[in-house]
């Protein structure tokens, strides 16, 4: 199986460079720190539109160098990559634009939070970052929030927002986190919250379920502190109400598997089981409790769940009684087709039992906290109500469509 | 007058430069940066120079076959990339048009920086990770305004050297991208033949070895009196209209080491076979005729056009059309020497009507172009039944078993690599031949 990642930092050395760096600079938050290209834009060149709406969009008002020409040496040589289809580079610029910087600008009320914290450099990369060796993907990476590399954008669908948001603003989001954090720290008490259930090595391997139950919002989050900040922010911010409601509902609920938790193959968590035609122990004695996934379980009037279409089946032999009536081994009134019936003459359900829930964690509670959390931090210590900026990037999702594809490129091809 | 750029030079002279003690005076005019400067200036001109048009000669990794891409560089910074491949539009020409720059890097490089569908797919890392492994960025070795030589420079960072050349095409030649790749099809169909083993490579000194997989351009090569198992090399290849190149120099070769010779471009001659152009003597041609005759997989059908078969042939095989068309009521299609591989034993082969026949004569190769055939009515397992029949019933197929079994026949070919057609000659009648092919 192979194993995503959204994102891979390498923060703190980056960060202190570039603290470093800026404290040698004598150059203030007016300049840039990139070359005067406004002499070298040739109005001959074949980008000369998108160049220079680069320019007068991200560079002359984030400072910040939107590279979509790839270049081979800014990236990581042991891996295999291809560079970004103009096209699909233009339709990033002016959908992170107005994904990203704009929201900021909307709810910061200006462009400087962003000039002042935001990247220097946005680099695109056509494929992802496919490790051979081990098959793990990364399709966005970030250098101590001086460089966000966005990967896999030539199978960018540029009107399925959702994904957009998922695989690349989701990413930004998370570490411009990261970028906050550095210069105003994590907040002790969310420090605290989860101490004893993170997993630095193996969270690839986590369920996302589970994870959720464990009080953190992915897998992700869960492999340490800092991106466990990063990650409720982002996540905050860009998941829509249905995909928190699935992650609410998996924090309430107990999670078990079968699967070999050590293994090498990720294995899968459920939080109901039943057992076959309602045995709970076999011939032999053994339990035969069953794992299922939810898809296959319904919920009955009276709250008792139940699988999905399937029914108890008598015990053969089923023979035909004196009455007529069939009869399975135990006695038990069937229908012809050797179900059981119950006593109103109904086919008998096989009943779905809930998980218990024994991580003594209420993930639910745990990931309110922290959302609380990040909410006050982003207010006390950056002026910017969370919910400001989940709602601005949630109704830019549910009103986007071809139309305003189609203006925002026209931004670019329109000049 | 040609200008020729130098990276190693170039390197060699930065690092001379900045091992210079600053008051030694400097031996060049500029500075380092300016020096580079000016020769990404001046690769940037030759490339869009005189319509800008390149072919690209293009290995992604030591085991595919290299690949052609026509480029014409634009001004404004495009260019327009065609191809015709396996991996491109499903094998279909396609053009697709995407940005280049020659940046600064290790020295001067040139880069393909934004997704061109005709080209990139080399660079893809697929589902796997690793794909073809192509380069996209190319450092500049050296240059004249006909030719430029480049090194893949990620290829170069994992210990791989994959030189990649671009030549001026002649908008003449081909007026258009997809005119040379129509030219290029029908050159690499009729260089090679995937019907044909053992082509032969021999050197200057007059050592033969066998080669085989050339349709594939995935080239091996063992000594003649040697094996593929014991001896055996490999080596890929491109092919272009002009010739072919292998990815590396033929270093096995022993002319390598003695003179210090690298044979690695080989350039079509008028008989179809290749010539070295680093020594001029190294030559790739097919296999002997004699044995290329013999090669199992082969079938050799009589020509029956025009002037194609003459003599006693001639007569003959009017003779078999007629008696047949007399005593069965058919038409007689075709003639065929080659062997029967079912039964291991060569063969007369014939199709009259409906019916298949084979009579099983022997052959023999006496030189390298000379052939000779007997046959023996009486031997068991000498017919099958529609051989049997004919031969006993057509007074004429007993008549062209008697003048193909009449003494040796010379072998001549027009083409040296592929041998098809080539004519049968009686060495007692000259008169007598026929040409055949497969």
């Amino acid at each position: 199986m192979k194993k995503y990642i959204k994102y891979a930092s390498a923060l703190a050395l980056v960060a202190i460079a570039a603290m470093s760096l800026s404290s040698c600079s004598e150059k203030g938050l007016d300049d840039t720190i990139f070359p005067d290209v406004s002499e070298e834009l040739d109005p001959n060149s074949y980008t000369y539109k998108f160049d220079k709406w680069l320019k007068e969009n991200y560079l002359d008002v984030y400072n910040l160098d939107f590279q979509y020409r790839l270049k081979d040496n800014e990236t990581n040589m042991n891996y295999n990559l291809e560079p970004a289809t103009l096209e699909n580079a233009v339709d990033l610029a002016v959908l992170a634009k107005y994904m990203w910087f704009d929201v900021y600008e909307e709810v910061s009320g200006s462009k400087e939070f962003l000039k002042k914290y935001g990247p220097r450099i946005l680099m695109l990369v056509g494929s992802p970052a496919i490790n051979p060796q081990t098959g793990t993907i990364i399709v966005g990476l970030a250098e101590g929030g001086i460089k966000v590399t966005l990967l896999h954008v030539n199978s960018m669908n540029p009107l399925n927002i959702y994904a957009l948001n998922s695989d690349y603003f989701h990413t930004m989001h998370h570490e411009f986190a990261h970028i906050l954090h550095q210069t105003k720290s994590i907040p002790r008490e969310f420090q605290l919250m989860s101490l004893g259930h993170f997993e630095p090595i193996n969270w690839e391997s986590r369920d996302p379920h589970m994870t959720h139950s464990l009080g953190f919002v992915t897998p992700y989050a869960s492999s340490a502190i800092r991106e466990d900040f990063a990650e409720t922010i982002a996540n905050y911010i860009t998941l829509s109400d249905a995909e928190w409601a699935r992650i609410w509902d998996d924090a309430s609920r107990g999670w078990a598997t079968d699967g070999d938790e050590f293994g090498d193959e990720r294995i899968t968590y459920y939080c109901y089981y039943y057992y076959p035609n309602n045995n709970p122990v076999d011939d032999a004695g053994e339990s035969t409790q069953t794992y299922v996934e939810s898809n296959k379980v319904d919920q009955l009037d009276d709250g008792t769940y139940v699988l999905r279409n399937q029914y108890q089946r008598g015990i053969t032999p089923i023979t035909t009684g004196e009455d007529g009536n069939r009869y399975d081994a135990n006695g038990n009134l069937c229908d012809n087709a050797g179900f059981v019936l119950d006593k109103n003459g109904q086919r008998i359900p096989i009943v779905v039992y809930p998980v218990e829930d024994k991580d003594n964690v209420n993930g639910a509670e745990i990931l309110e906290q922290k959302i609380t959390l990040v909410k006050n931090w982003f207010k006390e210590q950056w002026g910017i109500e969370l919910d400001d900026l989940r709602n601005a990037v949630q109704n830019r999702v549910s009103t986007f469509d071809a139309a305003k594809l189609d203006e925002l490129r026209q931004q670019v091809y329109g000049q | 007058m040609k200008k020729i750029f130098n990276l190693s030079a170039l390197i060699l002279m930065l690092s001379l430069a900045a091992c210079a003690p600053s008051e030694v005076d400097d031996i060049f005019d500029d500075s380092p940066a300016v020096r580079l400067d000016n020769a990404i200036k001046n690769y940037t001109e030759l490339l869009k120079s005189d319509g800008g048009r390149w072919l690209m000669e293009y290995f992604a990794n030591s085991g595919e076959e290299g690949y052609n891409f026509v480029m014409t560089f634009h001004n404004d910074g495009s260019v327009d990339i065609s191809t015709q491949n396996a991996y491109v539009n499903g094998g279909a020409f396609f053009t697709d048009r995407s940005l280049w720059e020659v940046v600064s890097d290790y020295g001067p490089v040139l880069s393909f920086n934004t997704y061109n569908k005709a080209f990139h797919v080399f660079s893809s890392p697929q589902s796997d990770g690793s794909g073809h492994e192509g380069d996209y960025e190319f450092m500049i070795l050296n240059a004249d305004n006909d030719k430029i030589v480049m090194r893949g420079k990620k290829s170069r960072e994992k210990g791989v050297v994959i030189d990649v050349l671009l030549t001026r095409l002649s908008s003449t030649e081909y007026p258009t991208d997809e005119d040379y790749f129509t030219s290029l099809t029908a050159v690499r169909k009729a260089a090679f033949s995937d019907r044909i083993n053992n082509y032969v490579l021999t050197t200057g000194s007059g050592k033969r070895y066998i080669c085989n997989d050339v349709t594939t351009m995935l080239w091996s090569f063992y000594p003649e009196d040697g094996t593929l198992l014991d001896n055996g090399e490999y080596m890929n290849a491109i092919i272009t209209t002009k010739g072919i190149r292998f990815m590396l120099p033929l270093d096995f070769l022993p002319e390598y080491d003695a003179n210090d010779v690298a044979a690695q471009n080989f350039e079509f001659q008028e008989d179809g076979s290749l010539l070295c152009t680093e020594d001029g003597v190294t030559k790739i041609t097919g296999p002997g005729l004699a044995d290329l005759f013999h090669q199992p997989q082969m079938g050799w059908t009589f020509s029956t056009k025009d002037g194609e078969m003459g003599g006693d042939f001639l007569t003959i095989y009017n003779q078999i059309v007629t008696e047949a068309k007399t005593k069965y009521k058919t038409t007689f299609n075709w003639l065929q020497l080659g062997y029967d591989n079912a039964k291991a034993k060569y063969r007369l082969y014939f199709k009259n009507g409906k019916y298949y026949g084979s009579i099983y004569i022997k052959h023999e190769m006496v030189d390298a172009n000379t052939i000779k055939f007997s046959f023996d009515p009486d031997a068991e397992g000498a017919f099958d039944n529609n051989g049997q029949n004919h031969y006993n019933n057509l007074e004429s197929m007993r008549a062209m078993v008697a003048l193909i079994c009449n003494g040796e026949y010379t072998l001549t070919a027009e083409h040296a690599m592929v041998a098809n057609p080539m004519t049968m000659t009686s060495k007692s009648n000259p008169a007598n031949f026929v040409v055949i092919g497969f």
